[in-house]
């Protein structure tokens, strides 16, 4: 039950050091920044699943080097930049709203590991210089090249489990006081959470169906352009990717079933919201496999329209979990209805409207430069495939 | 208070985010200053008969300028937020909270730059010259959007205005005293630096036939009238800094702890000492251009890295004792807290909530109050290093310093008992080997009020004997 895990954790409530929610409160009810960071949350997942599972399969491809990897491998090593630059530009907005909705947790939990914390930017700045390195390098010095983008990644991994092991020690007040007495520096990172690793698999597990999935979405150009060989082969490729996800999902999450298994069980208990968060995203995961599937060979992009839909609700429906998680951990601390809203109407109206005409110009704009931009790869490709 | 203390041994917090923060500004006004570049570039090159040589130039500018600001602007920018975080999560809060949707609108800002940056670069090839002038004057004006929301936050902090914990109106801490005048300034920095980029980008060109002077000549009318302008507009931002900070710069306060203020003035002077160096050095190029090297034109951006540092240092330190002016001090206290003198004097460990449990007077006791009240600032043998500051201390005498310490203006008051300033007076000159127990400077000061008392109560006897 539910209530007996927040018992225990309520017992320990009173040696918790806590600071109270910003005096200023809300700004908007909290479901609308609840709202927005779901939507934000999932395409920041989404880019970081592409980021890493691009970088793997980059260095598979470039390992194996069978027919049509070249062309996968050109294809990730283009985008792997772009792709970084995304993840941060995406990440920005789940940020700020944690730090409106959940400040006063988030920033305790942040200078408690602040050692490790702030080496996120130097990492991240390392990561991507090396993504470029390679965009820029890639037919120098090709064990070097690996290495660099192997470099790239592990270092973006190393960010992705400190940002876990971030939120999650937001999440759990108890540990804190003990933690800054040990270190005031923020040098503890494994703060004796034993679900930290499978957390961090279970966000990544995503990583090879997003980019099997962009691979089949190039193969899938490749055909319409006509040169159906090479799609075709670019699209088995991503789609043996794709398969390889669920199996990681499915080790992640026996990991955080087994490492957290009463309160799992408390979860379900806790709201009927969280067994239909995860069956649909069991389901739309599955429909986007069966999708992607059926969209192997076709220059009809609807299938894969369906597959994308399929990896974004699947993907939505766990950041949504994941909230639904922090909130019920939290219960014995804070909830979000205990801080009073004073209502900033107007700001937020502005952040609409710009948002929408920033949306709209940019939507414009993309359609009408990105077929150019693709008519040069179509015209390298004929270049390339045609010497060979 | 309400947050732990981030305990950096040598280099303290502030300065985690100080060296952050320099970095990411000359790149973030690179950044907007480049894309009127572009802009401007892109039309001039459709009217000159080298056009599709100045364009091919431009191109290496742009390929420099996209990864330089896309991976280095972009992530230190992230970077401050998370150094501020840690350094100060009470004033961040407040600050996010105030602003989130100031901050929103920025990072539309922010999408939409780099995404147009993105089309415009990628599109390079194929896209239409009037789509590419396009595309570049629309990167230019949505990028300074971004600093014209951000430019908002930033003033705030030294200069609230009218805006107070009572009168938490949005417009009143956007558009604040210092807005106006550091908006311009940031404006023709950005343009200035987007010169100087030019102009290493320029040195690279290999050629005879005056390419390179055609190009040095473009880029310097970018730095020169903006490093003439810049000190002009920086009367103007004088003007609106609060009273108590000008006089500090022009009397410089030396704290009785050594804490010397000077170093405002210094980092005033460096801004403006290189504001002159990259006049004098700009000039050079123009007048012999085919002798500027790649190296002399980093070099010059580099004293434009040390002019944004004097800046930076100077902003920060000009907002002493504050993080936000008149309302939060650095180390967490309110302002509205000192008017409290009961709770200013209550035990500091019962209020403070970030500490194991202490026996009062012993060894912990000190350490946990410079943790809590005074390591936001002060390391102990680094940055703002307190053992050099306390070098001449007694325990009695900084018992007593401490009482008053923020009558100098550059420190919060105390808060605590009298117990907690003999803990943290033992503390402190233990750091340099001295051992005086809390208690013993305690009792020191006990008897010395007995004997004051005594003494003036012989006194009033001896005057009524007199009588």
């Amino acid at each position: 039950m539910i209530e007996s895990v927040f018992t225990i954790l309520s017992a320990l409530t009173n040696q918790v050091s806590l600071p109270p929610p910003d005096p200023l409160g809300y700004p908007v009810p909290p479901w609308i920044l609840q709202a927005l960071s779901y939507l934000t949350l999932t395409l920041h997942l989404l880019a970081m699943n592409f980021v890493i599972g691009g970088s793997l399969l980059l260095l598979w491809a470039r390992f194996r080097k069978k027919l049509g990897h070249e062309g996968a491998a050109y294809f990730l090593g283009s985008g792997l930049p772009l792709g970084v630059s995304y993840i941060i530009t995406l990440g920005i907005p789940p940020l700020l709203f944690v730090q409106v909705l959940y400040g006063q947790l988030f920033y305790s939990s942040s200078i408690l590991l602040g050692a490790f914390w702030i080496q996120v930017i130097p990492l991240v700045i390392l990561a991507y210089t090396g993504f470029y390195y390679h965009k820029f390098n890639r037919f120098q010095r090709p064990r070097y090249q690996s290495l660099i983008i192997a470099v790239s990644v592990i270092f973006l991994l190393y960010v992705g489990y400190i940002y876990v092991s971030n939120l999650t020690l937001s999440m759990s007040p108890e540990k804190w006081l003990a933690m800054y007495a040990q270190s005031a520096g923020g040098g503890v990172l494994h703060h004796g959470e034993p679900s930290l690793h499978p957390r961090l698999l279970l966000f990544l597990s995503g990583a090879f169906a997003v980019a099997g999935l962009a691979l089949i979405w190039r193969g899938a150009f490749l055909i319409r352009w006509g040169f159906a060989e090479e799609g075709t082969r670019c699209q088995k490729f991503g789609f043996r990717a794709f398969l390889i996800s669920p199996v990681i999902w499915a080790l992640a999450a026996l990991g955080v079933y087994f490492t957290r298994k009463a309160e799992i069980q408390a979860m379900f208990n806790y709201s009927g919201a969280t067994i239909i968060l995860l069956i649909i995203g069991i389901v739309s995961a599955l429909l986007a496999g069966v999708f992607a599937y059926l969209s192997i060979g076709k220059k009809n992009p609807l299938h894969l329209i369906l597959s994308s839909l399929g990896i974004f609700g699947s993907m939505a429906s766990m950041v949504i979990f994941r909230d639904l998680v922090r909130m019920a951990y939290l219960e014995p601390y804070f909830k979000l209805s205990s801080v009073p809203v004073n209502a900033q109407w107007g700001m937020f109206a502005l952040f609409v409207i710009t948002l929408v005409l920033g949306a709209t110009f940019l939507i414009i704009y993309a359609i009408k430069v990105i077929p150019r931009i693709a008519e040069q790869s179509r015209e390298r490709l004929g270049q390339t495939l045609s010497v060979k | 208070m309400n947050y732990p203390v981030w305990d950096i041994p040598f280099l303290g917090n502030g300065l985690v985010v100080a060296i952050i923060a320099i970095i990411h500004i000359l790149i973030s006004h690179l950044a907007i200053g480049g894309g009127a570049f572009l802009f401007i570039a892109e039309i001039w090159s459709n009217r000159q008969n080298n056009g599709p040589q100045i364009r091919d130039w431009l191109h290496k500018y742009a390929t420099f300028f996209l990864v330089y600001t896309t991976v280095f602007g972009a992530v230190t920018g992230v970077g401050i937020w998370f150094a501020i975080q840690l350094a100060n999560a009470e004033a961040t809060s407040l600050l996010i909270h105030q602003f989130v949707f100031a901050w929103a609108i920025e990072w539309v800002m922010f999408l939409g730059e780099l995404t147009t940056l993105y089309l415009y670069f990628y599109g390079w090839h194929k896209n239409s010259r009037s789509m590419q002038v396009f595309l570049a004057g629309a990167y230019f004006v949505i990028a300074w959007g971004s600093l014209f929301v951000i430019n908002g936050i930033l003033t705030f902090m030294l200069t609230p205005g009218a805006w107070n914990l009572d009168n938490t109106s949005i417009a009143a801490g956007f558009f604040n005293p210092g807005y106006v005048s550091s908006l311009f300034i940031r404006t023709l920095v950005m343009i200035l630096l987007a010169g100087l980029f030019g102009i290493i980008m320029a040195t690279r060109i290999k050629d005879d036939d005056n390419f390179k002077e055609k190009i040095i000549n473009f880029s310097a009318k970018w730095v020169i009238p903006a490093a003439i302008i810049v000190p002009l507009l920086m009367l103007w931002y004088w003007s609106t800094l609060p009273a108590n900070t000008i006089a500090l710069i022009k009397s410089g306060a030396t704290g009785l702890a050594g804490g010397k203020l000077e170093v405002i003035t210094r980092y005033f002077w460096l801004a403006l000492v290189s504001g002159v160096l990259i006049v004098f050095g700009t000039l050079f190029t123009i007048i012999r251009p085919k002798a500027a090297t790649t190296i002399g034109a980093i070099s010059l951006f580099l004293v434009a890295q040390f002019g944004v540092m004097g800046a930076e240092f100077f902003r920060e330190m000009a907002r002493k004792p504050y993080v936000i002016y008149g309302v939060l001090f650095s180390n967490g206290l309110w302002q509205y807290q000192t008017r409290d003198e009961q709770y200013m004097k209550a035990d500091y460990l019962d209020k403070a909530l970030w500490h194991p449990n202490i026996e009062p007077l012993g060894q912990q006791h000190g350490e946990w109050i410079f943790r809590l009240q005074c390591a936001s600032c002060h390391t102990r043998d680094g940055y703002r290093s307190i053992i050099s500051r306390t070098e001449q201390w007694t325990g009695d005498f900084g018992f007593r310093w401490l009482e008053t310490m923020d009558q100098q203006g550059v420190m919060p008051p105390f808060q605590g008992s009298d117990q907690d300033r003999a803990a943290l007076s033992s503390y402190l000159i233990s750091l340099h080997g001295e051992q005086t127990s809390a208690q013993e400077i305690l009792d020191q000061y006990r008897k010395a009020q007995a004997d004051s008392i005594s003494a003036a109560a012989t006194d009033t006897i001896a005057t009524e004997e007199l009588k």
